[in-house]
């Protein structure tokens, strides 16, 4: 009688336990697959659209500029989804674990997320400032795969990430990688016309890394900030006109009027020189004709890297022709330097501060005592 | 080719110089009226500030650089398809152009692998530091090629080197690219396009005077290569050392093409086309002739692709290599094909 007893409690306990801990999972399972499938909607950004069906999620992606042009089309699902994927989809497990990330701008969006772990392999190491991603590289969780165009394949099928990220109209290279049949996820953030198109990508991330709620509160935050600043400057009386770029070889490379930055200088208050250009991507343009446009421009924005101190006598020293900008001469350069500050790694994911940046030099008086993250006023 | 003839053709040569060069004035992407571009170069104040900086700043430097250039690497050219008699020689062959490559790419593309020294740092001045390296990087290339001839007796030979010291110097730039980061390989594409327009201010000053010194030396060089022309034995029969005089021409052409790559970038054809187009013009290999129609031609011509490369409504230039073989080709296959066949 008391074994039958005890045998009695001890069933009613194991089970219990049991019972408890598989609801337990299940509730945690099920919180998982609602949030890694967790609705995303892009609000800003042109490239991508994200379709919800049968524990699915259809991802389109379309490049941003040409909806006309190739798409790619990808299948969301569990890891033990057993349905059928629709024709011309390509099947992707959610949550992603580890990706290879071709460029700083998909990186900036792993970073922002705060997962960088889940950065397994990437291409450029160069201007890289974020101290995890460098102990990352040093540590070996994370691996050099190569250059754009010449990646080490072996490398790759020995990372054996979950997924690829892309840049399928910049230098190519990835047909030597198709065959590795690793998923190649293109991420057009670059290609996106406006800065906060550009940031929404981070929902991209988020959702196939099982992120998509925190990517959602981020990315809020992010357009929360961005438009209000934007409506600070909606009223001002003046915009002052800006150009950029600089001479290369006999040419100026600059973006075209209807390029992501032209549409961060509108934002700031600001007008871009080129306002009549249609281009959305990079322009070459010739020195008389940007002199032409630019020499009364009140302010001339320059990224580059240099080490050392920049000024204007460095600026004067590589060409003599600069000193004859209106912005040269009236000390108003924006300057940003890429050594000194992760711009690429950053910047795509913070389109809030830039603007602060930009209006914090366009109109002083809006926003007096903040202090500039990536540009700054030149002083000397 | 009686002499009056040869004067027609060289004064149209000269006019023609005189005339591509005020039209590099007048045109580009902005317009400027005539009047007020007669009122900038007599000197006298322009009411507008911008248009007097366009035409003194960029036009004018830009046309004297290219009228320049395309003289030295015209003269060059035709030194090297002398001295090798060979008719398919320019200014490329010996590898001297490879080397200034190659000193750019040590330059721009070592640059940021080599614990983040960038290019900058090297002298303050990107644009003096490429000028700096395409010179250094020529000049060792020559010396080698100088120290190659001195070893070797016949031409074709020194040639084969030449060519394999070219691919030489390719490869290597092949394997700095690979390592590089894709800013730095677009750097040094955007030199290898090659540009009159690069040089600004003072370095055009110093190029000019460089090319003003180094042109006329070619002339002393005439009668060494008319002899040259007679062939080795001949040669060597009416009194001439031919390894000096093999390593004075191949010295002058290589300095020449040196110094406009250091300037101008890898600018290629103008060498190898013009003197062809001026045998077949003049009729003769007499370089009394030659060199200064190919001198003339050559500025002409390269005068005529920065007029193109320029051309209104394209905003940004095209890039000068493109320009001069899509303009020089025709140019030297109209000529071949009218060439009589006594001269050929």
């Amino acid at each position: 009688m008391r074994l039958t007893y005890l045998i009695i409690t001890l069933a009613v306990a194991l089970t219990g336990c049991g019972g408890k801990q598989t609801s337990d999972n299940v509730i945690k399972e099920n919180s998982k697959a609602v949030d890694s499938l967790n609705t995303i909607k892009p609000n800003y950004a042109q490239g991508f659209r994200v379709r919800y069906q049968d524990e699915m999620a259809l991802l389109d992606i379309n490049d941003p500029e040409n909806k006309e042009a190739e798409q790619f089309h990808f299948a969301l699902t569990g890891k033990d989804f057993s349905g059928t994927i629709p024709e011309g989809y390509t099947r992707i497990k959610i949550p992603v674990e580890s990706a290879i990330c071709m460029t700083s701008l998909q990186l900036s969006n792993f970073l922002k997320l705060d997962i960088p772990e889940k950065v397994v392999g990437i291409t450029s190491t160069r201007h890289l400032h974020n101290e995890k991603m460098n102990e990352h590289l040093k540590n070996g969780i994370t691996h050099k795969i190569g250059i754009e165009g010449n990646f080490d394949n072996e490398v790759i099928m020995a990372i054996n990430p979950d997924v690829i990220f892309i840049s399928p109209f910049k230098r190519g290279g990835y047909d030597a990688i198709r065959n590795v049949d690793i998923p190649m996820i293109p991420h057009l953030g670059y290609k996106e016309l406006t800065p906060l198109g550009q940031a929404e990508w981070i929902k991209v991330i988020g959702l196939l890394t099982g992120n998509a709620t925190g990517a959602n509160q981020i990315f809020a935050g992010i357009e929360k900030r961005y438009n209000d600043l934007k409506s600070m400057v909606d009223s001002v009386d003046s915009r002052p006109t800006v150009f950029s770029g600089e001479m290369r070889g006999g040419n100026w490379y600059a973006v075209g009027g209807k390029s992501f930055l032209a549409q961060l200088f509108r934002d700031a208050g600001g007008d871009y020189f080129l306002k009549d250009n249609t281009e959305s991507g990079g322009v070459t343009l010739d020195y008389e004709s940007v002199y032409t446009n630019a020499a009364h421009a009140d302010y001339w924005r320059i990224v580059n890297s240099f080490d050392g101190k920049y000024d204007y006598n460095v600026l004067k020293e590589q060409d003599d022709r600069y000193t004859d900008f209106d912005a040269w001469k009236n000390r108003k350069v924006i300057y940003c330097n890429m050594k000194e500050v992760p711009f690429y790694e950053r910047m795509p994911v913070e389109p809030e501060v830039v603007l602060a940046d930009f209006i914090h030099v366009f109109h002083p008086d809006i926003l007096p005592d903040y202090e500039p993250s990536y540009y700054h006023l030149l002083k000397k | 080719m009686n002499k009056s003839k040869t004067a027609i053709l060289m004064i149209s040569l000269g006019i023609s110089i005189i005339v591509f060069f005020i039209l590099n004035l007048l045109l580009g992407s902005v317009d400027i009226p005539m009047e007020d571009i007669i009122e900038i170069l007599s000197g006298r104040k322009n009411d507008n500030a911008i248009w007097s900086n366009i035409i003194i700043k960029s036009r004018l430097p830009q046309s004297l650089t290219a009228a320049m250039a395309g003289a030295g690497l015209a003269v060059s050219g035709l030194l090297m398809q002398t001295v090798f008699r060979n008719p398919l020689a320019g200014p490329s062959v010996l590898g001297i152009s490879s080397g200034a490559s190659l000193g750019v790419a040590c330059v721009v593309l070592l640059s940021g692998s080599i614990g983040g020294v960038a290019l900058s740092k090297l002298g303050v001045i990107g644009e003096v530091t490429i000028t700096v390296s395409a010179i250094v990087g020529s000049l060792l290339i020559m010396a080698l090629i100088a120290f190659v001839a001195q070893k070797v007796r016949g031409n074709v030979t020194l040639l084969i080197m030449g060519v394999m010291i070219g691919y030489i110097a390719n490869a290597i730039i092949g394997v700095l690219k690979f390592f590089s980061a894709e800013e730095d390989i677009r750097a040094y594409v955007i030199w290898g396009l090659g540009s009159f327009s690069r040089v600004s201010g003072g370095q055009t000053s110093v190029f000019i005077i460089l090319m003003l010194l180094l042109l006329p030396l070619s002339f002393l060089l005439i009668k060494t290569l008319n002899l040259l022309l007679l062939g080795d034995s001949y040669a060597r029969n009416l009194g001439l050392i031919i390894k000096k005089a093999r390593l004075l021409v191949i010295g002058c052409s290589g300095i020449l093409v040196a110094v406009v790559t250091a300037y101008c970038g890898p600018v290629v054809f103008l060498g190898l086309a013009v003197p062809h187009i001026c045998r077949g013009l003049f009729h003769t290999s007499n370089h009394v002739t030659i060199l200064p129609a190919s001198l003339m031609g050559g500025a002409s011509l390269a005068l005529l692709c920065n007029l193109i490369a320029r051309m209104p409504g394209l905003e940004g230039a095209l890039p000068v290599n493109s320009v001069t073989a899509l303009v020089g080709a025709p140019v030297v296959m109209w000529v071949l094909f009218n060439k009589r066949k006594s001269d050929i």
